[in-house]
């Protein structure tokens, strides 16, 4: 077990009651999409008609109650029903493959799945044959029930999310109520959520960027946005959005954040007061338009992953500002190591791989195995090993360098082979690219795969275009340009191995 | 003076794709990452037996290989040396 907790907020319930009597001193607070909203007050109510369906938890064993469902207010309140019954929820992205979901389901084994009328239909052959109760959003009864503190309020596990595995199989989350408590606090704090505010949420339920749309909003008296699946995805829609509901504080990747650069052209939203990204890096030029869209917002680049929610962050800032931009400091409450390739501590200045520990962090995977292989141990103390390669420089500022198994050492050059895909992938006729190194020969040697629609493409462009942007050593010996698309394992990400091997015919 | 057969190598050692003809005179062949550190010594054996060039240590300088008109100049003036 990752986490150890002492905390004033231990078990789900707890958690559930903290945000319910938040709740309260702003009950005319509007959770909404653009068709459907409905007030604090009407939700903890919907929690409570929602929670009074789902069976008493008195065993041992921690509980789940599986959702896959629409963005809406319905789909908030059946999460706090789920943390009201001091039972986990398990949210699914309502956007990924059938298969996908009910093998997570398989696994999960939820005491009920809740659908609404648009997930339904696709769940119904699973639940008859596992015999699990569907609960339809739209199929509520109308009265609240008196509240009964149900008996499962001995367990602090809270969420469970799914996230990718390198195997192809889902890896499960573990998260409890602790965590959730500790994250909502410092957001409230550090971005000072009050009732004035409005978060845009726009990230499905299932990741966890989702935790601090929800709960340091419902706890910070706040407004939520919800962005459904189609407005996530559409510029317009999103800027409409945000004009509308008057957000004043976005949070999502900054893939996100391109959509609505693209669609607001010369309109500015002057009331957004902070623009929160995270996940993936921010280009630069898209940070330059976000600026002129945004004219009063502070920025923030949060970094962080699912097991251990964020841990860094950096305020951007508008003069100077770096591209690209650093990880930044610490969370008050996170702990962490640079850690060599010897396993030794880097002091100071220097590079290594991030080891983190927080109260945030999850309790561990379901399995305990990959477990074990993800901490890290220093001093018998026990830290999430990031599998990110940072730099710490000498004001202490922390900088993403790479992942450290796309790190490759050619000629003494240390070259990142994301770096140069990515690169790759900027060039206007290239649909995708793998960079690889070939070790079949004497020496090993960098090669690249280039997929291409255009007959027009050559290495030479290719070359060109990387010499402006990369160390001539970090540029491939060899192009094998192809229409085909690059070999991917089952995750539907690069597949290197099967370059490098060359199970792959990588002759133009 | 422009040797066909110069072109011909590059073009078959280092970028295949690439016809003869289209490799520019002035391409960068060190920052494009066409010849590495190695290639060099292999376009200078190449140098050596296709013009019978004698190659010094200090002429071993990446630098003096950067693009073809540059290798081409070289073996112009070093066959102009070997004539007189």
């Amino acid at each position: 077990m990752l986490l150890q907790t002492n905390f004033q907020i231990s078990k789900t319930r707890a958690f559930y009651e903290l945000l319910r009597e938040e709740m309260l001193k702003t009950p005319d607070a509007e959770v909404g999409t653009m068709t459907e909203k409905a007030n604090f007050a009407e939700i903890l109510d919907l929690a409570e008609i929602i929670c009074a369906e789902f069976p008493e938890v008195s065993s041992d064993r921690d509980e789940t109650i599986a959702i896959c469902a629409e963005k809406s207010p319905k789909t908030v309140a059946a999460i706090l029903g789920a943390l009201s019954g001091g039972i986990a929820y398990a949210p699914l992205d309502p956007t990924h493959p059938d298969t996908r979901l009910t093998n997570i389901l398989d696994d999960l084994g939820p005491a009920v799945l809740v659908v609404d009328d648009s997930t339904r239909g696709r769940f119904e052959v699973w639940a008859r044959r596992s015999g699990t109760r569907l609960l339809t959003l739209s199929e509520l009864p109308d009265r609240v029930p008196e509240r009964v503190v149900a008996s499962g309020a001995r367990q602090s596990l809270a969420a469970v999310l799914h996230t990718s595995g390198s195997t192809g199989k889902p890896k499960r989350v573990l998260i409890e109520a602790p965590a959730l408590d500790a994250f909502q606090g410092w957001i409230v704090d550090e971005i000072s959520i009050d009732i004035d505010d409005c978060i845009l949420s726009h990230a499905p339920f299932a990741f966890d960027l989702s935790f601090l749309d929800l709960f340091a909003s419902l706890a910070g008296g706040a407004c939520i946005a919800l962005a459904d699946t189609r407005t996530a995805r559409n510029g317009p829609k999103l800027v409409h959005m945000m004009q509308e509901q008057n957000v004043t504080v976005w949070h999502s990747a900054p893939s996100a954040l391109k959509l609505v650069a693209e669609a607001a052209r010369d309109i500015t939203l002057p009331q957004v007061r902070c623009v929160l990204f995270a996940g993936e890096p921010m280009p630069g030029r898209l940070l330059r338009q976000l600026m002129g869209i945004f004219p009063n917002a502070r920025f923030i680049n949060i970094y962080g992953c699912t097991e251990t929610n964020d841990t860094f962050f950096y305020d951007v800032p508008r003069l100077d500002t770096p591209d690209p931009l650093p990880l930044g400091r610490k969370l008050p409450y996170v702990d962490f190591i640079l850690m060599d390739r010897t396993e030794q501590p880097v002091e100071g200045e220097g590079e290594g791989e991030l080891w983190v520990r927080c109260p945030t962090m999850m309790r561990g995977y379901s399995d305990q195995e990959l477990t074990a292989k993800a901490t890290g141990w220093r001093d018998g103390i026990g830290y999430y090993r990031t599998g990110d390669m940072v730099r710490r420089d000498d004001k202490g500022v922390v900088h993403f360098v790479g992942r450290n198994d796309t790190i490759v050492k050619l000629s003494g050059v240390r070259i990142d082979l994301n770096e140069i895909e990515a690169n790759l992938q900027a060039h206007p006729l290239v649909d995708e690219a793998a960079a690889y190194v070939d070790k079949s020969g004497e020496t090993a040697v960098l090669n690249a795969f280039v997929s291409s629609k255009s007959d027009e493409l050559n290495s030479i462009d290719l070359r060109l275009y990387l010499m402006k942007r990369l160390p001539t050593a970090a540029i491939p010996r060899k192009f094998m340009i192809s229409i085909q698309e690059v070999p991917k394992n089952s995750n539907g990400k690069a597949c290197r191995r099967m370059l490098e091997q060359q199970l792959v015919d990588t002759h133009p | 003076m422009s040797y066909p057969s110069l072109r011909s190598f590059i073009s078959e050692e280092f970028a295949p794709d690439i016809a003869p003809e289209n490799l520019s005179a002035d391409l960068d062949l060190i920052e494009t990452g066409i010849v590495d550190s190695l290639g060099v010594l292999k376009l200078i054996a190449f140098l050596e037996g296709e013009f019978d060039l004698n190659i010094t240590p200090d002429e071993l300088d990446a630098d003096l290989y950067r693009s073809i008109d540059l290798i081409e100049t070289m073996i112009t003036s070093k066959q102009m040396k070997v004539a007189v």
